[in-house]
This record gives C-alpha cells, structure tokens and sequence, in this order.
C-alpha cells in the first residue's frame, strides 16, 4: 500500500504545508498497515499472494522456457509425481509444477487488469450515477441493472466470441461484465458524502461537478473501491479460469484454466492422472482464498463496524 | 420522601487515547443536597460532567466508569445497592426525563405500551393491579391527561407526534410510578421556542402541584431560571457556583456562571445590545453601526422579491417560501427569526442560489440572479455561507488549509495563497494561523471548527454573509466569542449578514433589523428595538413570551 503523493504541484513556498499533508498520509497509512498486520488470516493471504506474485515473476530463471517447449523434453508421458517432475507431467510429458508457474503469470496478469478495468468503469459510473440527478441518473441506472441482471458469463462469452479468443479479449470481457456491484457499491457511498453539509459549503463556495467530485467524492469512495479490487481480483481468477477452460483463451499461452481444460480433453481425470486436475483447480483455489482474506481484512480496517463479524 | 445526597463523588471513566488507556475524571469530588420538594438546576457546558452526575444516581452509567463516593438515596447508597434492589429502585424512587425524546423511544411501538412498560416492570406490592391491562391503560390515560395530551394519542407511534409532544411523552414515562425524585436531562435542548416553554409549563406545574423533587440539567441559565429554585454551576467536574436561582441569574460570581449568563443576553437590557463579552460595538457616531445603517438607509445588497418556494410532497405542495419580499441592506446585520418549520432556511438557500425559487427572483445589486454556474460564480464570491453545524460542515478528511483554500482556488484568486489563508485565518480570530494551518477538523473545538468555515468564507472577500444558525450547535460561551466575531467583520470590515436564527436574544445581541418569519411567510420587520421592544404581530409577541429571560425568573421570584 502506498500512500498517494501530493496531488497537486504548488509553489516552493508551500513546501512546509505539503510536508505535514504528506506526513499525514504517511501516518494514516502507517495506521492502516498495522491494524491490517493485527488480522491473521488478512496478513497469511498477503504473505501467499506475494509468494505466488514472486514465482510468477521469476517463471523464466525458475522453468526456463525450454522446459515447455515439447519437442525437446525428454520426460515420458503422464508421468506421476517423482524427484525430476514434483507434480508429474502432462500429456506431451511437460513438467506441470513449470506449466503451473506460467500459468500464474496469465492467471494474475488476466485477473489484475480485468480487475482495473471493471473498478475504472464501476467508479466513474457509479460516483456520476450518485452525483448526477434526473435524466442522466436515470440513465446511468438502468445502464447498471443491465449489466447487473444480464449473465456475466454468457456476455463474456459472447464478447470473445465476437472479438476472437485471446488473453486481451478475456480481460475485456470480464472488465466489461463484472462493474456492475461495484458501480452499485459506490453509488450509495456517493450519495451518503453528498448528503454532507460540507458539500453544501462546497457549492456555495462556487465549486463545479468535477471540484465536488475530485476532492470531496472520490477520495471518500477511495477507501471501498480498494477492498472491493482485492475481492473482485479473485472472481476475476475464477472467470478467467472458467473462459480459458471454455476454450476462450489465448491457445498458445498456458493459464490454469487452459490447463483444466487440456486435462479434460485429454482424459487426464478419468486417467487417474490426478496430478495434472488437481493442481492448477488448488492453484486457482488458493489465490483466490487468499485474495478473498486480504479483501475481507482491508475491508475491516476502513469499515470498523465489521470487525468481529 | 427521599432526600437525595452526594458525598465526595467521583465518577472516572478510563478511555482508549492514542498513548493507551488514559483515565478522564467526569465528576470530581461533588458534595451535593436534594432536599425532598426542591428544585434543583444543574448547569454548565457539555462536557462539564453535568449528565455524567445526574446518570450516576440510578446507576446508569456505561461499563468503564468507576465511582468513588457515596449518592445516598434516603438511608441507601446507590453504587452498594444489590441488583434486584437497585432495579426496584429504578423509576419507582427515582426516574429519568432523557435527551433528546425523538431517539429515547421506540420507533416500532405504540407510546402508550411503551409508558405502560415501566407499570408492568414494576408490578409489584401496591402496584400489582397494574399487572392488569385494564388498569393499565386507565393509568397511561391518567398520565397522558397529566401532561396535556388526549388520551387518544396514547396510539400513536413516536413518529405521528411532534417533538413537543414526544418530550411529554417522556414526561409521563417518567411520572408512571409516581417517583419523587424526577432527574430531566436537557429536557428542551432540541426544541424550539415556543414548545420549549409548553415543555416547562407542564414540567413546572407538575412539580409544583405533587411536590416532587427535581432536578434538571441545561446549558441555558435562563431555562433553568424558569423553572428551579436553585441553580448549581459545573465546570470540569467541579461545582463552581451554587444559590437561588434569581441571585445567580442577577449577580453570577463565578466568571464561568457570567460567561453562561451573558450568553443567553436579556432582550431589552442596554447592556447587551450590540454588546457581547468579548467585544462591543463602537457608539454609533460617523461610519458605525446606527449611522451606517441610515447612511446606507437604500443601498440594498441583497434583495428578494415576491420569492416562492414550493416543495411537492404527500398531501400537495407545500410553501415553504410565500412570496417573500425581503432586502439585505450593506454593512448591516439582519437576523432572520423564526421557529422550525417556518421556511427560514428555504429561504436562506434560495437567496444563495443553491435553491431554485419556483416564481419570483432573487436580486443582488440590483441584477437578478441567473441560476446558471457560471453566471453564480461572480456572485459566490461576494455572498458566502456559514453553516449550522460546523462539524459536518467541513470535511473530515481535508486540513483547515485546505478548506479555507478551497473557495480561493475555485475562484482563482491571484496573489500568494498561502498569504490569502493566513489572513483569513486571522481574520476569524484564528492566531496565529501557522497553529490551525496543518490541523484536521477533529483536532479542533466546535468554535474553532466554526471559525475555520467563517474564515474560508472570508477567504473569498465576501461583502455580505448568510449565516443559517451559526451558534445553534456550539455551548453557551463559544456562542458568545462567535457572535462577537460576526459583530466585529461588520462594524470593521463592513461585511453584512443575514443571520437566521431562532433565538430572539442572538438578534438582541447583534442585529441591526429582525425580520420574522412564519408558516413562509413575513409577518414583522424593523430595527431590532422597534420589533423586539414593541411586537406588533400576534406570532413575533408569542415568540417574545415564551422567551425564557431574566424577566420571567423575576416574575416566579415576586409570585413566590
């Protein structure tokens, strides 16, 4: 977590005042962590997901890429799990543990940038749903109960279908489905900090939307749109996995869901080559549990009245 | 009869503060007798421990207090009682009138099963014919009669009655097992005038007629004056000053009791007009005030003409603003009274085009105001607002530099900003700014939080304010230092306001002219003397006569 810098560039003789406000924001961020370090089961899912982060990022030192290439192995077939393989090998007689490596990298990129976009899009609809009155919250509203009653799945489906498969077109897909809740979310902490009489100094002050919104809105809102990306980037997992397995994936590039997928089409699970289903279905398990107990452990420390619960 | 006794009373509440737990003394060494049949007002500002006291006698108080001292109720000390004891005690000896009725009750059920509730509790010995419902309900209708209300109303839910009515409600909770000793706890605070004064009628008569004993605690002397015999002043846990109510209303000792007395100034006394404690209006010779206000006698700033404010809703449209004409001269304070309810601050935010009007138009400088955001920019910045409540008024998350730069950079102002804060820091009596610039509003009191908005409606060089109650939220000697600061912008820098308020005194003290409203519309207006000295209108002299003053505890004082 880090804290945002000053967001505003003033004169050097302002220098003092930015020092303390940035001072202040260190302080308020030193307090998060440690109430944050405080939850157990928050901070073990952060030390996993750095874990997991770190061996995707080293995939090339740890299982150089000649492992996977199939013409140059020389592992046999459905090989259970020895010394050489730790989790076996695959059909073609790759290393699963180096496939499962490689697929943390499409896994996480595919759930980090979905992610970002559908917090992008939730928050700048939903702060203008809660802002905005008449025609265009009108608008706005119906717009977001479309998306939220429509099935994500299917759209995403569809949409890869129309774009062509491809790790851009899941990402999009799962971007454009899942903004909904959150847009939802957002909009009722909108209206809550607008009912405030500081919004009322605010206008008569002379302030415009973009002013109400850029310095009383969004920094109120801020808080819940970071809880909600962490929960949001394990669904964003599991959706990934999901269009990957539906063949909706990029077919050259390994994630855990095209992995489940080659598992199913090569008769791996009624192969009794359990080594190749189990893996990447407790690799997606896990990252998501683990996103799922930082989301709820920062949701605890911006909203105390959960605590306990 | 039980009398009721304080030896060496601490109450200590241990508290979580950012070094760890610290320990805040609340009550510190109180002595203090209740003979049976007195009346005793406890009052003081909040936080001086007053409530903290007035719980303590039915033991009331949260988990992480710890008492020291006796409360001897008759023969028993309170903290030794047993818990079947003290909770026969509860309401049967003694019962309580809570702040603030509209969250004491419950939402869900009928008021009267919920006065019912403490007959059936304590159905017991003499009371047990109460265990029957018939009996009951004959009781509650005896007791809502008490307090001026129909029996019928005893159907209703809390959200059908109006506050006055919810406080009597109260009332008659408190009475249901005929208690001598009745502790109300700023049984008025959140109502307005008029019902306030209904409040202590019923209150006083009751006391009056059965002999009871009270015990009342108010911010505001001259409620207490009203009703008690005796006033007791706290200050910080301690009591600073105790005697008969006219004594300390005529002649406080304590420079805390002067502080509260001159808070709630009497209308009609030469020394509080345009008079405050910490600062006076200059004799009215040349550019001041009285001369001012003749000088500039047709120089309008502000100006409403035929406004209407219509608001649709259940039941058809409501007026909030009845065609209101109303004219804002420069440099003079004009106060804006009138109870909740009558449209005052409808009308303050239509006059600052945050409110559009349904017909009629507002004018600044003789230009009609256009509700269109760039043709209000100009005008923003010469009319600004002060806000009720200073604490919502601000954002939490920003510091007092950036609230009071925030109107400056929205109107771009040229010039260092750094320098443009500081001055209107200064100002609104913030020194020295350098202290206030990097602190948070919860850092601050509630006065300073209310000069930090006053000050970051100076930023912009406003020449006239509107201020919607701007001291009905802050204690009784912050109100003071604020209103001083209001009197002074205008009597130095020339900076009008039009102050809504619904405290009669608070135009005493500062106004220039009162106009006053009722049900939208206007139904008074002149210099403040003429108004206030010589009511013409039927409502502005029943607004007058339910102004608790001086005059009233004079008047108790002589029928005694």
């Amino acid at each position: 977590m880090s804290a945002p810098s000053g967001q505003e560039t003033l004169p050097t003789n302002k220098a003092p005042k930015i020092n303390v406000a940035a001072a202040r924001r260190r302080q308020r961020a030193g307090e998060v962590w440690r109430e944050f370090c405080s939850n157990r089961s928050g901070l073990i899912g952060l030390v996993v997901l750095a874990i997991v982060i770190g061996l995707a990022l080293l995939a090339p030192i740890l299982a150089p890429a000649e492992t996977l290439d199939v013409t140059r192995i020389t592992a046999g077939q459905n090989e259970p799990p020895s010394w050489a393989n730790p989790l076996g090998t695959d059909p073609s007689g790759r290393s699963v543990l180096a496939m499962l490596i490689w697929g943390a990298r499409v896994s996480l990129l595919v759930g980090f940038s979905a992610t970002a976009v559908s917090m992008v899009i939730g928050t700048v609809v939903g702060m203008a749903a809660g802002h905005f009155t008449g025609w265009t919250q009108a608008a706005l509203m119906r717009l977001i109960d479309f998306f939220l009653v429509v099935p994500g799945l299917v759209l995403a489906i569809v949409l890869s279908s129309i774009i062509g498969p491809g790790v851009t077109t899941i990402i999009v897909a799962i971007g454009i489905t899942s903004w909904a809740g959150t847009a939802r979310i957002v909009r009722s902490q909108t209206l809550t900090v607008e009912s405030r009489a500081y919004i009322e100094r605010s206008w008569a002050l002379g302030a415009s939307n973009a002013h109400i919104i850029r310095k009383h809105v969004l920094p109120a809102v801020m808080p819940l749109v970071l809880a909600n990306t962490t929960l949001t980037v394990g669904s964003a997992v599991i959706a990934e996995s999901t269009l990957s397995f539906l063949g909706l994936g990029d077919p050259s590039s390994i994630s855990w869901g095209s992995m489940l997928k080659m598992a199913l089409d090569t008769g791996a699970a009624t192969g009794g080559f359990w080594w190749y289903v189990l893996s990447p279905g407790l690799a997606i398990v896990g990252v998501v549990l683990c996103f799922t107990l930082v989301g709820r452990a920062l949701e605890s420390v911006i909203n105390p009245t959960l605590r306990g619960r | 009869m039980p009398r009721l006794e304080f030896v060496d009373l601490s109450v200590i509440y241990r508290t979580q503060t950012t070094v760890g737990p610290g320990e805040l003394t609340a009550v510190d060494g109180v002595n203090l007798v209740v003979e049976p049949g007195s009346t005793l007002g406890l009052a003081g500002e909040s936080g001086c421990g007053k409530s903290t006291l007035a719980m303590s006698v039915l033991r009331l108080l949260p988990a992480n207090t710890r008492t020291t001292g006796k409360i001897l109720l008759g023969e028993e000390n309170v903290p030794d009682l047993g818990w079947g004891r003290l909770r026969a005690v509860r309401w049967t000896e003694a019962a309580i009138v809570f702040q603030g009725a509209m969250h004491s009750l419950n939402p869900v059920r009928k008021v009267r099963d919920q006065i019912g509730e403490a007959l059936l509790i304590h159905a017991s010995g003499d009371r047990a014919k109460y265990k029957e419902e018939k009996v009951r309900d004959s009781r509650v209708a005896e007791l809502l009669k008490l307090v001026d209300l129909s029996p019928a109303k005893g159907n209703s839910y809390p959200h059908e009655l109006s506050g006055g009515q919810k406080q009597r409600i109260m009332i008659a909770m408190a009475l249901a097992c005929e208690p001598e000793l009745i502790i109300a706890d700023e049984p008025t605070t959140a109502l307005d005038v008029v019902v306030q004064a209904q409040v202590l009628q019923v209150l006083g008569d009751l006391v009056a007629s059965r002999g009871l004993s009270l015990i009342m605690i108010s911010h505001d002397l001259s409620v207490l004056a009203a009703t008690c015999e005796r006033i007791v002043v706290m200050q910080r846990g301690k009591i600073v000053e105790d005697g008969p109510s006219a004594e300390i209303m005529r002649n406080p000792q304590h420079p805390h009791t002067q502080a509260l007395a001159s808070a709630f100034p009497l209308i009609g006394d030469p020394a509080s007009r345009l008079r405050l404690p910490s600062y006076a209006a200059p004799e009215p010779s040349g550019t001041t005030s009285g001369g001012q206000a003749q000088g500039h006698a047709n120089d309008v700033v502000l100006e409403a003409r035929n406004l209407t404010v219509t608001f649709g809703g259940r039941g058809g449209a409501t007026n909030a603003v009845d065609n209101v004409n109303l004219s804002c001269r420069r440099g003079e304070i004009t106060a804006l009274v009138g109870q909740s309810g009558s449209g005052k601050t409808t009308l303050a935010r239509t006059m600052l085009g945050l409110q559009r009007p349904t017909s009629g138009a507002v004018y600044y400088d003789g230009n009609p105001l256009k509700h269109r955001r760039k043709d209000l920019k100009s005008y923003r910045k010469a009319v600004q607002f002060v806000l009720q409540d200073p604490s919502a008024a601000l954002n939490p998350k920003h510091t007092v530099y950036e609230a009071v730069a925030e109107g400056p950079r929205l109107h771009k102002l040229p010039g260092d900003e750094r320098e443009i804060v500081s001055r209107a820091l200064r100002r609104a009596e913030l020194n020295p700014p350098e202290r206030y610039l990097a602190t948070i509003p919860q850092e601050l009191s509630g006065g300073q939080r209310q000069r930090v908005v006053i000050a970051g409606a100076l930023a912009l060089d406003p020449e006239f304010l509107v201020a919607d109650e701007p001291v009905a939220s802050l204690d009784a000697s912050v109100r003071a230092d604020i209103l001083a600061l209001l009197l002074k912008l205008k009597c130095e820098s020339g900076v009008g306001a039009l102050v809504i308020t619904h405290d009669l005194g608070l135009a005493w003290n500062i106004a220039d002219r009162v106009v006053v409203m009722y049900q939208g519309k206007i139904v008074e207006e002149g210099p403040v003397e003429q108004v206030l000295l010589d009511p013409q209108h039927e409502y502005t002299k029943k607004l007058l006569s339910v102004v608790p003053t001086a005059q009233v505890a004079a008047d108790l004082d002589g029928a005694k």
